[in-house]
């Protein structure tokens, strides 16, 4: 008999990790919270410190206005990481808009476009709220929505200028 | 989703992890979750080409992939690891990933993967899922409950 892909994973092998829980020896759920939070406090100065190299190389890219493939991936991996390091370290609007950044190189990149101006928005917005103590929480939001209606506005735009 | 019982213990100190991730302070970061959360046998591997030989060679208890940037490479690994009939055949692999489009719900089932955690994420809400996907057995990657919705979805292929 024939058995599907899907069939012979109905048959998978044990799960080994399933033997490490309720052992003698083990921890707390609340023990390991706390510890696993005291390990990030180790690596928040080399996690800002990434963040804000990113931040810099951003904005080289506007500063250049290299509108080539190579340069939206590299902004889309800058972007990433931002979006991914910011939010656990108390940078949480940051992450959004970098965030927005990634979705804003796919949107230009899968149309076959760029636009300098819609990426130096998002610079400034993400520049702004590296220090979000400095602007108000509707100012935050405010640059959040912005841009989240920058990138709605062009997915539904015509083309720009080709990306080569 | 049920929630690991408050209070239940584990001891994970034995256990094997393999941690896949080409940013290096992402890296760092879930080495130190990894070992808050009492992981002591932890692999590290920042390109997917050498973690696809590792698991070829190696057997670990858990699995945390983020595909990003080659996302359709780590979906063959981990297709690989389901289908290859290798001693990881079983592990649960957790995707961790910043890039969370939507199309990644449906491209986790298929590979294989058993859950999606997106960066940035709570420390409870990852022990909460490596205790989920402790527990689970048989047929992988179907525990992604939400279909991808229809229509339009922004960033729908990254690279």
């Amino acid at each position: 008999m024939v058995t599907t892909p899907e069939e012979e994973r109905e048959e998978a092998a044990p799960n080994p990790l399933k033997s490490f829980l309720n052992v003698p020896g083990g921890i707390s759920e609340k023990d390991a919270i706390q510890r696993a939070t005291d390990s990030l406090e180790m690596i928040r100065h080399n996690a800002l410190e990434e963040i804000d190299d990113a931040l810099s190389r951003v904005a080289k890219h506007v500063d250049m206005g290299d509108d080539s493939r190579a340069a939206a991936h590299d902004l889309h991996m800058l972007g990433n990481s931002v979006s991914s390091l910011a939010g656990m370290f108390g940078l949480p609007q940051l992450g959004v808009a970098a965030y927005c950044l990634c979705e804003l190189v796919d949107v230009l990149t899968s149309r076959g476009v760029w636009d300098r101006e819609a990426v130096m928005i998002h610079y400034d917005a993400m520049r702004k709220l590296r220090e979000p103590r400095e602007i108000s929480p509707e100012e935050r939001e405010r640059l959040i929505d912005g841009l989240r209606k920058v990138t709605l506005r062009l997915s539904r735009a015509p083309a720009v200028r080709a990306v080569s | 989703m049920m929630p690991a019982p408050k209070g239940a213990s584990f001891n994970f100190t034995k256990a094997s992890v393999l941690i896949i991730d080409a940013n290096a302070l992402f890296l760092d970061l879930l080495t130190g979750v990894m070992q808050g959360f009492g992981f002591r046998r932890i692999q590290r591997c920042n390109d997917i080409e050498a973690a696809a030989l590792l698991l070829k060679t190696r057997a670990f208890d858990l699995i945390l992939i983020d595909p990003y940037p080659n996302n359709e490479r780590a979906y063959q690994v981990i297709r690989d690891v389901r289908d290859g009939g290798t001693a990881n055949a079983g592990a649960p692999i957790l995707i961790v990933t910043g890039h969370t489009y939507l199309r990644l719900v449906a491209d986790t089932r298929q590979c294989g993967a058993d859950f999606v955690i997106a960066k940035p994420f709570s420390m409870g809400g990852l022990l909460e899922r490596v205790l989920f996907v402790a527990k689970i057995e048989g047929r992988r990657g179907g525990l992604l409950a939400p279909e991808a919705p229809a229509g339009r979805v922004l960033g729908a292929q990254p690279w």
